[in-house]
């Protein structure tokens, strides 16, 4: 589905070089489940941006979906991201002016869906996350783990081939962690989502199907599960 | 989408009340200043423009050559429409009006009005295509003691019967027939008028007009061609057409637009140079300059805010929105808040125009049925939410995700310094305005406090109309002897107001090639005394030498400049001549303000008029009180004069209306000056709000280490203390230019002092700091354990 050869990003501080990556390659195949893990620094989050074009390698090869992702421009890579990527933030990154139903049907809007196909999607979507109740409260009034809930759900809405986790379960309680990786390894299994996310527990990521390992910017370990 | 962005945007409005109210606040006052400004604009531009034929009418303007120079006035003989009409080819029709003596006493069964009333020729309605309620504008002024009324003047008289036909009596003894009724006169029109009779009337009450004579100059003609192409042609036979009919006669006529009239009413050797025109456009320019000042702000306060909105930016990019969709979001945001804003400052339109117009004087009004007036006020909105929106949707839209996100965001780098600039041009147009407010108020009082040469307080006028003019002896006995007046003096015109003057006074020893133009001012028994022009030498007129009144050769007295200018050794007792008549003087009096207060005295002779005269001028007795003076003098009016209603004006506030022009002036620059301020203010507010909120992990580090509330409130204020100076710099320099040349219009006028500039200067400064210090105060007392757990 993807894959990244020797990819570095680095940032250029007085007459030397500081990479964050540092020549990584990695394929991904449709259906995997991969967990980054690495303490702070090793570049975990930043290779995630780059898997999901937020971020631009500094030199490396990067194709997505039978695409050249470091030869397109901004506009096709972002049509490219908005076709198969859905993203989790750490810290939610929900719209604090939007209602649960409204922040949902964001993505939607952005990929000019119809008004009532919207209405469909959001609907069934809040049915599925069991928060139809919440649907016009904003973010502010939910606690975290429903936060989550409503981020993966937005994630999720435009039926994306990729789910991109930034630490999803970072902010959350153990209880409320659990439920979201449970819904993770739901999502891969029956519903044939790629997912890669960020983490910093071990038993986190053991719901997937390989851990990759960092280390200052390099891959110092894989193990397939 | 838009209804998304609608959502949102509206939400954010009602989230952030006070940053909205700031925003939309300064918006709205720039909005409804704009919109007031070029409503006034409007009213000035759109002066006598409501006629169908306006393109093609011209006034026609005399040239005069005399004294080196060339005057120009609208004032031409009687006999030139006619001559004009029989030798102009392209002229279709011309006119000629006259408004002198116009003012009448109207009267129908037992009810008498005092009327503005004009002389016209019978053309004058085919020519200014006034609306006709009643009757036919082709023939209501052919028959002699035919008047044509106004639609309110019409009410007054009649009610609500038809006037067509009715019989009405001109000043008690002239019967008229009404032959046509006409809308009211809009307010800005040169011509204010409530009735109009046919020309021969005014050949009537004045006998020296009639007759072939192109040396008196003392009617307006107007003529309409029958396109611009004629134009050239005619300017160029009239010419020489008053010396063809007049030999010796160097006056040259031309034709001027009459829609200029109003606007380009300067004449400088001849040609026109303007006028008010520039004033008009001095407040097209004051209009946008509010405007932008107004939208400058909303770009800064929204992106001061834009730590805020990084972080919905930043999410809206990661769930694929791209930047256009973003800066479509930010523009409709302001869109929004410029249409609430726009739709306030109507609101307050409407409510403050009353005030406005009593104010100055006018009558302004949103011309509410005309779709003119709703495209531009929608292209206003449309226009100040666009501007105002673009860069901060511009700069927002820009953010890069990921750095927003991860919270890398460092909002106001890159904008800071286009903010500063920003700031700096507000602040140097406030200090502009302030400084030409006060130069404009310190002219005024320069040119009241240089005196006007005669007594304005307790000082009345009366017209010497109907039985008056003969009774007047009689009145002014009556008066003193019941203690209202002490003392009263006939005058051929209002000591206020100058009209009469003439190259033809000579006198012994004066240079024949010469020419030099005196006012001409009759004056009664007792005039020094009764106006408080100071006597130098000899004595007044005075019942006591009946040779003032019946010798052959007369007496006049007359004004130190002219004594300066005759340099006659013993003024008293000379011999000058006006024309052929000789007249010996036996009076110099101070030099006293007769029309422009502006301008140098001219010389003056003044001729006796006995008991004579078309206004009386009396002094109140001060042992009683005004209105008891006033009281007795309408007792006294009703019993000798009962036919006219009595009329009394005082001096003193005729005066004050020499300085309309520039009251006008000094009070819109004051009110907008004021305005442009509070709205920088609001944007300052903003930003110092701003300022402290980034500096909050300074100012706690800061205090925790020892700083006082005292340095940290000037810490804050320093920033913006530098921009103001700034300001200060460009705006002085551009301040005295434009003053200085405002000023020499002004023969009297002030010196531009430092101490103005200073002045100014510290009065923004003063006014800005207010406002920035209310913001670190504010920072400086809060508690630094907050502010540093935040991190």
């Amino acid at each position: 589905m993807l894959s990244l050869q020797h990819i570095s990003k680095f940032y250029q501080v007085g007459g030397t070089r500081n990479f964050v990556i540092n020549d990584i390659s990695l394929e991904v195949e449709a259906g995997e489940f991969i967990s980054i893990m690495g303490p702070s620094g090793s570049g975990k989050s930043t290779l995630l941006n780059i898997i999901g074009m937020l971020d631009e390698p500094s030199s490396g090869y990067h194709y997505f979906a039978g695409e050249t992702v470091h030869q397109l421009k901004d506009k096709q890579r972002s049509a490219l991201y908005k076709k198969y990527i859905g993203f989790v933030f750490q810290a939610y990154h929900l719209i604090d002016e939007l209602t649960v139903y409204e922040n949902i049907e964001t993505p939607l809007i952005y990929q000019d869906f119809k008004s009532t196909e919207r209405k469909a999607m959001v609907a069934d979507m809040l049915d599925r996350f069991q928060i139809v109740g919440k649907k016009d409260l904003f973010p502010a009034q939910l606690s975290g783990g429903q936060q989550q809930l409503v981020g993966i759900a937005r994630a999720l809405i435009a039926g994306p081939k990729l789910l991109l986790a930034d630490e999803p379960t970072g902010n959350l309680n153990s209880k409320q962690g659990e439920e979201i990786m449970q819904l993770f390894k739901k999502l891969n299994k029956e519903d044939g989502v790629t997912i890669i996310q960020v983490t910093h527990s071990e038993k986190n990521a053991e719901y997937g199907s390989r851990i990759i390992n960092l280390l200052d910017g390099r891959i110092e370990s894989s193990k397939q599960l | 989408m838009v209804q998304n962005y609608l959502k949102i945007a509206w939400r954010n409005i009602k989230k952030h009340k006070a940053f909205s109210f700031i925003n939309g606040g300064g918006l709205t006052l720039g909005i409804a200043s704009c919109l007031l400004l070029l409503l006034y604009v409007s009213y000035h531009l759109s002066f006598d423009h409501q006629f169908k034929n306006l393109d093609n009418i011209y006034v026609v303007e005399n040239n005069q050559h005399g004294d080196g120079q060339i005057y120009t006035f609208a004032s031409t003989p009687g006999v030139a429409a006619a001559a004009i009409k029989a030798e102009v080819p392209g002229v279709v029709q011309s006119v000629r009006v006259d408004n002198y003596g116009g003012g009448s006493l109207i009267s129908y069964k037992n009810n008498s009005f005092k009327k503005v009333g004009l002389y016209a020729d019978s053309a004058f309605f085919s020519m200014f295509s006034y609306h006709f309620i009643k009757g036919n504008p082709l023939t209501s002024l052919t028959q002699p003691n035919s008047i044509v009324i106004t639609a309110d003047f019409a009410k007054t008289l009649f009610g609500d019967a038809d006037p067509i036909n009715k019989m009405v009596t001109r000043n008690n003894n002239l019967p008229m027939i009404v032959t046509g009724v006409i809308d009211n006169i809009p307010a800005n029109e040169s011509y204010q008028f409530d009735f109009v009779m046919p020309y021969a009337q005014f050949e009537n009450d004045n006998v020296w007009a009639k007759g072939q004579n192109w040396g008196h100059n003392f009617c307006q003609t107007y003529v309409q061609l029958k396109d611009v192409g004629s134009l050239n042609r005619a300017n160029s036979i009239l010419k020489s057409i008053v010396a063809r009919h007049s030999t010796g006669n160097t006056n040259q006529l031309f034709l001027f637009p009459f829609s200029k009239t109003h606007l380009y009413q300067k004449f400088e050797n001849g040609r026109s140079v303007g006028g008010s025109i520039s004033q008009i456009h001095l407040f097209e320019a004051l209009a946008l300059c509010i405007l932008l000042i107004a939208c400058v702000n909303f770009m800064n306060l929204s992106t001061a805010r834009s730590e805020e909105r990084a972080k919905e930016v930043g999410i809206r990019k990661a769930i694929g929105s791209n930047r256009a969709s973003l800066i479509w979001q930010f523009i409709t945001e302001s869109l929004i808040l410029s249409f609430v804003s726009t739709i306030m400052a109507v609101i307050i339109l409407v409510l403050c125009l009353p005030f406005f117009n009593t104010l100055l004087k006018i009558k302004l009004s949103l011309p509410i049925s005309d779709w003119s007036t709703w495209i531009l006020i929608l292209s206003i909105a449309l226009v100040t939410g666009l501007l105002s929106g673009s860069y901060p949707a511009f700069y927002l839209s820009s953010f890069q995700p990921i750095k927003v996100l991860k919270g890398m965001f460092k909002g106001g780098g890159s904008a800071l310094p286009i903010r500063k600039v920003l700031v700096v041009v507000q602040f140097a147009f406030a200090v502009f305005l302030i400084t030409a407010t006060i130069c404009v108020y310190r002219q005024i009082r320069f040119i009241q406090g240089m005196g006007n040469g005669y007594d304005k307080n307790n000082l009345v006028e009366i017209p010497m109309e109907g039985e008056l003019g003969k009774k007047a002896e009689v009145l002014i006995n009556e008066l003193k002897t019941n203690g209202a007046i002490t003392n009263a003096t006939g005058t051929s015109q209002s000591i206020t107001q100058n009209g009469s003057n003439t190259w033809g006074i000579s006198w012994p020893g004066k240079d024949p090639k010469q020419q030099i133009l005196v006012d001409i001012f009759y004056a009664g028994y007792d005039f020094t005394h009764t106006t408080g022009v100071k006597l130098l030498t000899g004595r007044e007129f005075s019942p006591d030498y009946p040779i003032d009144t019946n010798s052959k050769t007369p007496t006049v007295m007359i004004n130190e400049t002219a004594a300066k200018i005759m340099k006659l050794k013993q003024p008293v007792g000379s011999i000058i001549k006006y024309g052929d008549q000789p007249a010996t003087v036996v009076g110099v009096y101070k030099d006293f303000v007769w029309g422009s207060p502006y301008s140098k005295i001219p010389p003056m002779v003044t001729f006796c008029d006995g008991y004579g005269g078309s206004v009386l001028a009396m002094r109140l007795n001060q042992a009683h009180s005004i209105s008891s003076n006033i009281d007795q003098i309408n007792k006294s009016l009703k019993a000798i004069n009962p036919a006219y209603p009595p009329t009394i004006s005082f001096v003193d506030s005729e005066f004050e209306l020499k300085f309309e022009n520039e009251k006008v002036l000094a009070m819109l620059a004051n009110l907008f000056g004021g305005l442009a301020i509070i709205i920088s203010c609001l944007g300052l507010f903003g930003l110092a709000a701003y300022a402290a909120e980034q500096r909050t992990k300074e100012i706690g580090v800061r205090k925790v280490l020892g700083a006082t509330v005292s340095n940290l409130a000037g810490l804050l204020s320093k920033d913006f203390l530098k921009l103001v100076l700034i300001a200060i710099v460009f705006a002085v320099p551009v301040s005295i230019w434009v003053l200085n040349k405002w000023l020499q219009n002004y023969e009297f006028r002030i010196d531009l002092s430092w101490w103005i500039m200073t002045l100014a200067s510290i009065i923004t400064i003063v006014i800005a700091m207010a406002t920035v210090s209310y913001q670190a105060i504010k920072a400086a007392l809060a508690n630094p354990i907050n502010s540093l757990r935040s991190e």
